[in-house]
C-alpha cells in the first residue's frame, strides 16, 4: 500500500506505477486521476459487470512476443457488446492489448498519419501509410464504460469514443481513435487467441 | 451484454429466439420464417429467404461443446456447395462462438468433422487468388508459421441454406472461390484463402473428429478419405509386415533352391541338323521328376518340323510326336523384327530309371533349313522354381501392400487436389 | 487375432503348395508325352497329334 489516499472517501491506495495517471478506488468506486502529483477525483471507475475474459487485472499471460501482465483494464461498450482493453507490461515495454471476442490485438501508439482526420472513418476509406494501403474495414462508436485498476492516461468513463479499423494488404492492422480532446492512433499486431496462455 | 444468453421475438414472424453469439454478430436468420435481420439495427427485417430444407447435419443451433479447452456454442448454419462438370459436392458449415476466443467454424463434409477459424497473421506471400493459381506453372505454395503448404485445390462454391447468426452477412446464394493448400507431408491443418462476396479472408482448417463426444453427437458415418485424415496403421500392420516379409524371403529361397538343385543339362547332340545320329541316350535316375528335352534349331526365314521319338529303358514309347520351329527377321521403317523361335521343347514324366533312347528327324523344311546347326539337350530331375517364385512375388506384394500404407493414404488424401499442368 | 490365423494359414497353404509344385517339377510335361499317348500316336504321313503347325502335306 502506498500512502496516497482516495480523496473521496479516504481509503488507501494502492502502490501507483511510474506510468499511472489514472487509478480506481476499490471501495468508493471513484475514478482518482493523478495532476501534477495531486490527486483529484474525476467522477465514478464505473460497474465492470462479470464476463468470461481471455486475460484479466493481475494474473500474467505467455503471449508469443513475451509475457504481460495488465495492470488497468478498461471496458467500451458499443450496445450489442463490449470489448476490453488491457494497458500493461510487454517484458519491460508498456502495451495496450485490445480483446474483442476473440480477437486480440497488440496496440502499439503510432503518429497520426498526415491529413488522417474524419473523413477516414467510413468503411472503404483508404489510408496510405509508408508500408502500404490499408482500407477502413470498420468504423463503430463505443462508450468508455468502466475501469479499474492503473492506466497511463485519463479516460472519461462515459465519453464517446470514434473508432476505426484499417487492415493492409496482407491483413496488417491500424487504428484510429477520435474522441472529445483528443486522437489516438495504434498499429495492431494480431495475436491468436489459442496461443494466448496462462503464465 | 456478451456472455449472457437473450431471447428475442422474429421482427417478421413474431417467433421466440435465442440469441447465442456475441456483440458482433450482425444478423440473425430466423430458423422459422427465413428472415434475415439485422442484429445492428434493432433486428430489421433485411430479406426473407423462402422456405428451404434445412440441410442433414448432426449438430443443431445451441448445442455446446469444448474444442482444445474452449468452449464454443453453435450459433448458425451454413450449407454450401460446389458444381463442377458432372462433379457435385456439399457440405454443412456451423458458426462458433465463444466470449473469449470468438467465432469459429464446425463443418461437416462427408461426415468427416473439421474446425476451423479466422487468422490475421497472413502468409508472407500474401492472399492467393485464383488467378494467381491458373497463372502458375507449378503448384503455388505460401509459409506460414514457418510451414510450407502446397496448393491443394481451388472451390467455387455456392450458398445454399442460411440460419442463425454470424458475424458477418452471408446470403443465399452468393458465390465465392476458397483455395486451400496443405503440406505436403504428415499434414496437422490447412490453410483456405477465402474470397467471398464483399472480402477476403484466411482460415486455418484442422480434422476435429472429437468434436462428436464434445457436443454430444454420434459420431457421423464417414464417407472416403478426407486431406487432413490422419493416418491410422491397419492392426497388426508390423505383424504383418514380419510374416509377409519372411514368407517372401522363404518361398524366394525355395524357388533358389528348387533351381539349384536340378542336374546340368546333358548336351545329347550339337552339329549340322543332317547329320543326326539315329539314336542318342541319356540315363535317368528318378521318376519323380520330370524331364525335359530342349531343341535349337538355328534356321532363319525358314521353318522346321522335328519328328521325336522317346523310348522308356523296358522299349514303350515315352514320345512319338513333332515340335515346329520357325523363325523369320526382318527390316521396316520401325527397325528390325522377328518372329517365332528357333527353340522347342518336350517334356515327359518317366516311368522308370535308366537309360531312355531319344530319335530325332528333321521330317519338313522350307529351304534347306534341315542342314542348319541342330542342338538337342536334356535335362532329368526337372524342378520348377516358378510355383515357388510366384508365391514370393505373391508374398513380396503383400508385404509391399502393408509397409506403404501410410504412402497409400497420403496419395488418398491427396486424391481430391486438382492441380493440372494446364 | 482371427483374422491373423487365417491369413498365416492361408499363406502357409500357399507356401507348402508352390513348394511342392516347384519341387515335383509341375507344369513342364508336355500333353503329347506318356506311354498312352505316345502308344496311339500316328505321326507320319498324317496330320494331328504334337503342338507343331498342323501339317498339310
Amino acid at each position: 500500500m502506498s500512502d496516497r489516499s482516495c480523496p473521496n472517501c479516504g481509503a488507501a491506495l494502492p502502490e501507483l506505477l511510474a506510468h499511472a495517471r489514472m487509478v480506481n478506488c476499490e471501495f468508493c468506486g471513484a475514478s482518482v486521476v493523478l495532476d501534477d502529483a495531486v490527486l483529484r477525483q474525476a467522477g465514478e471507475a464505473g460497474e465492470m459487470l462479470d464476463a468470461p475474459e481471455l486475460i484479466g487485472l493481475g494474473r500474467s499471460v505467455q503471449l508469443p512476443s513475451g509475457l504481460f501482465r495488465a495492470s488497468g483494464h478498461v471496458r467500451y461498450d458499443y450496445g450489442r457488446g463490449h470489448w476490453d482493453e488491457y494497458h500493461g507490461d510487454l517484458d519491460g515495454e508498456l502495451v495496450w492489448v485490445s480483446v474483442d471476442e476473440g480477437d486480440v490485438v497488440l496496440q502499439r501508439p503510432m503518429t497520426a498519419p498526415a491529413n488522417a482526420g474524419r473523413a477516414l472513418f467510413r468503411i472503404g476509406a483508404l489510408l496510405t501509410l509508408i508500408d502500404g494501403d490499408y482500407s477502413c474495414t470498420e468504423v463503430n462508436s463505443a462508450k468508455a464504460t468502466a475501469f479499474r485498476g492503473q492506466l497511463p492516461e485519463p479516460v472519461a468513463i462515459g465519453d464517446t469514443h470514434l473508432y476505426a479499423n484499417f487492415t493492409g494488404a496482407r491483413g496488417e492492422l491500424v487504428s484510429g481513435e477520435i474522441w472529445d480532446g483528443g486522437v489516438a492512433w495504434y498499429r495492431g499486431a494480431w495475436i491468436d487467441p489459442f496461443d494466448v496462455r496462462a503464465a | 451484454m456478451t456472455g449472457t444468453v437473450k431471447s428475442i421475438d422474429c421482427t417478421n414472424c413474431g417467433a421466440g429466439l435465442d440469441v447465442l453469439g456475441g456483440g458482433r454478430v450482425v444478423v440473425k436468420v430466423c430458423s422459422y420464417c427465413g428472415a434475415a435481420l439485422d442484429a445492428s439495427d434493432a433486428y430489421r427485417v433485411i430479406e426473407v429467404y423462402d422456405k428451404v430444407k434445412r440441410p442433414p447435419s448432426p449438430f443443431s443451433l445451441g448445442q455446446t461443446g469444448t474444442i482444445d479447452g474452449v468452449e464454443f456454442t453453435i450459433i448458425g448454419t451454413i450449407s454450401k456447395s460446389e458444381r463442377d462438370g458432372g462433379d457435385f459436392w456439399n457440405w454443412v458449415d456451423h458458426m462458433l462462438y465463444s466470449p473469449t476466443h470468438g467465432y469459429g467454424w464446425l463443418t461437416v463434409e462427408d461426415g468427416h468433422l473439421l474446425f476451423t477459424r479466422k487468422v490475421r497473421d497472413w502468409p508472407l506471400g500474401g492472399f492467393v487468388t485464383s488467378h494467381r493459381v491458373e497463372m502458375s506453372e507449378v503448384p503455388p505454395s505460401s509459409t506460414w508459421r514457418g510451414q510450407r503448404y502446397k496448393y491443394f485445390a481451388t472451390s467455387e462454391w455456392r450458398t445454399d441454406f442460411v440460419e442463425g447468426e454470424f458475424n458477418w452477412r452471408p446470403k443465399r446464394g452468393a458465390r465465392g472461390t476458397t483455395v486451400t493448400m496443405m503440406p505436403g507431408g504428415a499434414a496437422s491443418n490447412m490453410l483456405a484463402f477465402v474470397q467471398g462476396p464483399e472480402e477476403r479472408e484466411v482460415e486455418v482448417t484442422r480434422y476435429c473428429p472429437e468434436a462428436a463426444e464434445a457436443f454430444g453427437i454420434a459420431p457421423p458415418q464417414r464417407i472416403g478419405t478426407h486431406p487432413l485424415q490422419p493416418f491410422e496403421a491397419m492392426e497388426g500392420s508390423w505383424f504383418y509386415k514380419a510374416f509377409f516379409g519372411g514368407m517372401a524371403g522363404l518361398a524366394a529361397v525355395l524357388a533358389l533352391v528348387s533351381l539349384l538343385v536340378q542336374p546340368a543339362p546333358v548336351t545329347l547332340y550339337d552339329g549340322p541338323g543332317n547329320a543326326v545320329p539315329e539314336v542318342m541316350t541319356f540315363d535317368v535316375d528318378r521318376v519323380d521328376r520330370p524331364v525335359t528335352l530342349n531343341f535349337r534349331h538355328a534356321i532363319s526365314n525358314a521353318w522346321s518340323e522335328l519328328g521325336i521319338t522317346v523310348i522308356a529303358p523296358d522299349g514303350t514309347p515315352v514320345a512319338d510326336t513333332f515340335r515346329s520351329v520357325s523363325f523369320y527377321s526382318g527390316r521396316d521403317s520401325e527397325g528390325t523384327w522377328t518372329e517365332g523361335s528357333r527353340s522347342t521343347a518336350l517334356g515327359f514324366r518317366p516311368p522308370q530309371t535308366g537309360t531312355f533312347q531319344v530319335q530325332i528327324e528333321v521330317e519338313g523344311e522350307s529351304r534347306g533349313a534341315r542342314r542348319e546347326p541342330l542342338r538337342v539337350m536334356a535335362q532329368t530331375g526337372r524342378t520348377n522354381p516358378v510355383w515357388a517364385a510366384l508365391a514370393a512375388l505373391g508374398f513380396g506384394l503383400a508385404f509391399v501392400w502393408v509397409a506403404t500404407q501410410r504412402f497409400r493414404h497420403r496419395l488418398l488424401r491427396w486424391h481430391g487436389s486438382d492441380w493440372s499442368e494446364d | 487375432m482371427v483374422m491373423r490365423l487365417i491369413v498365416v494359414a492361408a499363406s502357409v497353404s500357399v507356401l507348402a503348395g508352390s513348394g511342392w509344385a516347384s519341387w515335383s517339377g509341375m507344369g513342364l510335361v508336355s500333353r503329347d508325352t506318356g506311354a498312352a499317348v505316345a502308344a496311339t500316336s500316328v505321326r507320319s504321313g498324317s496330320a494331328g497329334g504334337g503342338l507343331g503347325r498342323f501339317r498339310v502335306k
